[in-house]
């Protein structure tokens, strides 16, 4: 496996953008429910 | 010769089933120890006498087919998927004795069903008493959800001291196929290694969400392991009656929802994206097939709410709607609504569109069920194919592609393969429906039930009660069964016992003429 710092990123990525599309969804409800 | 390869052939598969029992059978010393540490006597003894039981099964079975292991017979793809398929059989059973033992259970079938549910990462419950259950067996429930999503085979291939012969062929018998490394020892150990970083982060997280909401530190703590088990595996069980509504907390259904989608993706991606292949995400197949099918089933479902006027305020309508529908579409089932308020406020559109999102399910090679992104993928670009092939000269050929961690041509079988599979969830969800009409329930509800069971889902209309007809319940063990080893290795297992039984007719036939 990749290093460390590598596997670090990753994780960071991966918690990140399944938090940002969450945040997305979010608006996407408060648009429709507006 | 051939008689004596035969021979082999079976004591093969014991072996290797025994192997796996064992080794599964070896983790109840978890729970054995926090019923010592809770000072749970009975719970204690319950599981030291499951323990001894199947550990008992597994040695014997192990000392029947060691002659084949000794002798280095191969293992055949046949009895790779034997293996898989009948060691999860004999699991459910061994590890369903505590259940019962423990009193919380109505019969062994309960008992069988709550364990297939938890392997399956499923998530539908037959156990009585939730509230009321001890930690020992608490910590059983969902140690067998976070067991099952990696698999009971990966988990046992994990613990080889050396690479055996045939062990890729039990791996892709558990519905699993990606290759992480070039040997399975250490692609199931990354797949672990993955798992049990995410164990310790979101275990953390919500550790710390839990004390935040004011519960106790030990608490918080048991609550943050059930919770990532069962949000990490898209299982579904939750330490108490009330699954995540529960907490009444928004951070806490938020940190949940990143861990479930989480783990329904491929460990293959994980592993690319760890590995600095960060553009996987994006080019990926299933990603692109997940985010898109779960953004319009979001979108639809919450219009849909919005015009019959269930759920007042953006808030409500994001906890209740875009929660359920990506625990439905991860296949992991927390629910944050009461069962029967899918039949009585959602409306016939609602429940449909929860159907198919728990029907497509999460990627291949995860934790998730249904019959996945993927192969929804792979069918779709198949459909695009065969309409650019006619839109283009008949004498050009052109080589199609799709993306899933390298490009892979996109070619007549893999669609072929891919559809088989769809018919064959379609089959089993069509037959799941069908009985529950049959036994009086409404359409809706037996499609919505049938549709959990045959994706692993978890999530419930209400249909799966102990007071449900044994017939169903027993549909539902194997529609859970089949719908997470994805057929292949219980059909195999299936025409290796038909085989037998043929050959055993034959021959008494031939002796009394």
């Amino acid at each position: 496996m990749a290093d460390r710092k590598s596997e670090i990123k990753g994780i960071l990525l991966e918690l990140g953008l399944t938090s940002f599309y969450i945040g997305l969804t979010f608006l996407i409800t408060l648009l429709i429910m507006w | 010769m051939k008689k004596k390869k035969e021979t082999y052939g079976m004591q093969i598969i014991t072996y290797y089933t025994g192997y796996i029992i064992f080794i599964v059978s070896l983790l109840m010393i978890i729970p054995i120890l926090s019923s010592l540490v809770f000072m749970e006597w009975n719970t204690m003894l319950d599981f030291i006498i499951s323990w001894s039981i199947a550990t008992m099964v597994g040695l014997l079975m192990m000392i029947y087919g060691i002659k084949a292991k000794k002798s280095g017979a191969n293992m055949q793809w046949k009895h790779g998927f034997s293996i898989a398929a009948f060691a999860w059989i004999l699991l459910t059973m061994l590890c369903a004795i505590p259940y019962r033992l423990s009193g919380h259970t109505k019969s062994l079938l309960d008992a069988c069903f709550d364990v297939m549910s938890g392997f399956t990462t499923t998530g539908l419950v037959l156990t009585q008493d939730l509230d009321h259950i001890s930690v020992g067996l608490n910590m059983w429930r969902h140690m067998l959800t976070f067991i099952g999503g990696q698999g009971m085979v990966v988990l046992a291939l994990t613990f080889l001291t050396k690479e055996i012969g045939g062990a890729y062929k039990m791996y892709v018998g558990e519905g699993k196929d990606i290759e992480l490394r070039p040997n399975i020892k250490g692609t199931t150990r990354h797949i672990w290694k993955i798992s049990l970083v995410y164990l310790i982060i979101g275990t953390t997280i919500l550790w710390i969400a839990g004390m935040m909401i004011g519960m106790q530190p030990i608490t918080a703590l048991l609550h943050a392991l059930y919770m990532f088990e069962s949000s990490w595996s898209t299982g579904g069980f939750a330490p108490n009656s009330q699954n995540i509504m529960y907490y009444h907390s928004v951070l806490y259904e938020s940190i949940t929802m990143v861990i479930f989608i989480l783990g329904s993706l491929n460990f293959g991606l994980h592993y690319a994206i760890w590995q600095g292949k960060r553009k996987e995400i994006v080019k990926n197949i299933e990603t692109q097939s997940f985010f898109v099918t779960s953004f319009i089933a979001c979108v639809l479902a919450l219009a849909g709410l919005a015009k019959l006027n269930v759920y007042p305020d953006a808030v409500a309508g994001f906890r209740r709607v875009v929660f359920n529908v990506i625990s439905a579409h991860t296949t992991t089932g927390l629910g944050s609504i009461y069962a029967r308020q899918f039949a009585l406020e959602w409306g016939d559109f609602g429940i449909l569109i929860m159907i198919l999102v728990m029907l497509i399910g999460g990627s291949a090679c995860s934790t998730a069920g249904g019959f996945k992104g993927l192969r929804v993928g792979i069918v779709c670009k198949g459909i695009v194919m065969d309409v650019k092939k006619l839109l283009t000269s008949e004498k050009s050929i052109k080589v199609y592609k799709y993306h899933h961690i390298k490009d892979r041509v996109l070619d007549d079988n893999v669609i072929k393969s891919a559809a088989t599979i769809i018919c064959c969830y379609m089959v089993l969800f069509t037959i799941g429906t069908l009985l529950g009409t049959y036994y009086g329930y409404s359409f809706a509800d037996s499609a919505f039930e049938s549709a959990s069971v045959t994706g692993n889902v978890g999530l419930s209309i209400g249909v799966t009660s102990i007071s449900m007809p044994s017939a169903m319940k027993v549909y539902y063990i194997i529609a859970m069964y089949l719908g997470r080893l994805e057929f292949l290795s219980v059909f195999a297992f299936i025409g290796l016992i038909a085989g037998g039984i043929k050959k055993v007719c034959v021959k008494s036939l031939r002796h009394s003429s």
